[in-house]
């Protein structure tokens, strides 16, 4: 296969999402939710990523005698971006519901990007043994 | 450390044993001896299993709704990686293979048949693990259906997607299946992705710019006798090191 488009796949991916997401919005559900989840778990996730990506450089620059600048960097910018996520967080119309806290709200998120990753795991262990028994049957 | 004097609470019983697991698996992962690789590991089952049984005992933390997850999840992930076991060690038992798949499998039907409650009410990781598997499916088979060259198979791949989307439709009657959730559960899925490739470029960005700003590097003048004789002392050290450390591998 030759003409082979990344933007062609994505699109293909995400149209049949779109077209469920149209018709259910048609028929009168809430789509704000969406919107809701969206930005919390996004905000969440640079959170996280960067705070784990801040302890790995702190490590490489006391274990490894790495240079100085890059945790000190990203460690304003980690400050940084909880202060604006406690700013954000704390607007009624973005906050999911049951959670009323900036901490409640990424301590929730950061759950649920473990769970995000569990069923991964689980999709993981599953294709390998797949793709082993194909391989085999290849062979 | 209050908390432990008085009454354990989640920070005692659930985020410290997190914290746990997180740095178990940091040590086992990162580490090269193989004593501190297996600390990580029991580290690791430690913090687990205090994470699993958290239901029972912080009953109503919202948070152990995760360890109850956890719980119903340890026993099928664990007949899945002895069936991947199986294949890798060459010796392989197909009878046992299918069985523990079988199994497996058998074992999530049984709990998504019974919907787990955790405080009466569902239990929401439970129905995002279940989701987030539908959405990982359904957004590998359309890949699939892209890259697959025959027709058939194309058609195939698309339609097992969509039918798997479409076990969240509720009029189809199919248990568990609920629209809202499925738009909350693809918005948190479709942010986290989003959030977790940001977080990444930001840390990239970072690094790069930084880098850029150092002055280029100059090459020293020859070495005098003194730095010769501790440069081969380190060099010497590091390689006993590496003997030592290719021994305890053997063993």
């Amino acid at each position: 296969m030759n003409d082979i488009s990344i933007y062609k796949l994505v699109g293909f991916i995400l149209v049949p999402f779109l077209i469920l997401f149209v018709v259910w919005g048609s028929l009168g559900e809430d789509m704000d939710v969406f919107f809701i989840h969206f930005i919390n778990s996004l905000l969440s996730a640079i959170l996280i990523t960067l705070i784990i990506t801040t302890l790995c450089s702190w490590w490489f620059c006391l274990a490894r005698s790495a240079k100085l600048n890059v945790p000190i960097v990203l460690t304003i910018i980690s400050v940084l971006l909880t202060a604006f996520m406690q700013k954000i967080m704390s607007f009624e119309s973005i906050q999911p519901n049951g959670l009323y806290t900036p901490l409640a709200i990424i301590l929730s998120n950061s759950l649920k990007l473990l769970t995000i990753s569990l069923s991964f795991g689980f999709i993981i262990l599953i294709g390998l043994l797949i793709l082993k028994d194909t391989q085999e049957e290849e062979e | 450390m209050v908390t432990l004097a008085s009454e354990p609470g989640a920070l005692d019983l659930f985020w410290f044993p997190m914290s746990i697991f997180i740095a178990g698996m940091i040590l086992s992962l990162t580490r090269n001896p193989i004593k501190i690789q297996k600390m990580g590991v029991i580290l690791a089952i430690i913090g687990t299993v205090f994470v699993a049984i958290s239901p029972f005992t912080i009953p109503t933390s919202p948070s152990s709704s995760f360890g109850q997850l956890i719980l119903y999840l340890i026993g099928p992930t664990i007949l899945l990686i002895f069936a991947n076991l199986i294949s890798i060690n060459g010796n392989k038992n197909e009878y046992i293979q299918t069985f523990f798949i079988i199994l497996s499998l058998s074992w999530i039907i049984l709990i998504w048949i019974l919907e787990p409650q955790f405080n009466n009410s569902n239990n929401e990781f439970w129905l995002l693990w279940v989701i987030s598997i539908q959405i990982i499916s359904a957004i590998i088979l359309f890949s699939q259906a892209y890259l697959e060259e025959k027709t058939n198979a194309k058609i195939l791949f698309f339609f097992l997607g969509v039918s798997i989307l479409l076990l969240n439709e509720e009029t189809l009657d199919i248990p568990n299946a609920s629209r809202e959730l499925f738009i909350k559960s693809s918005g948190t899925i479709s942010g986290a992705i989003l959030g977790i490739f940001i977080g990444l470029i930001i840390w990239f960005y970072t690094i790069q710019k930084l880098h850029s700003l150092e002055k280029d590097l100059e090459m020293d003048k020859d070495l005098t006798p003194d730095e010769k004789d501790l440069l081969l002392t380190k060099l010497n050290a590091d390689l006993k090191w590496l003997e030592k450390f290719e021994g305890e591998k053997n063993e």
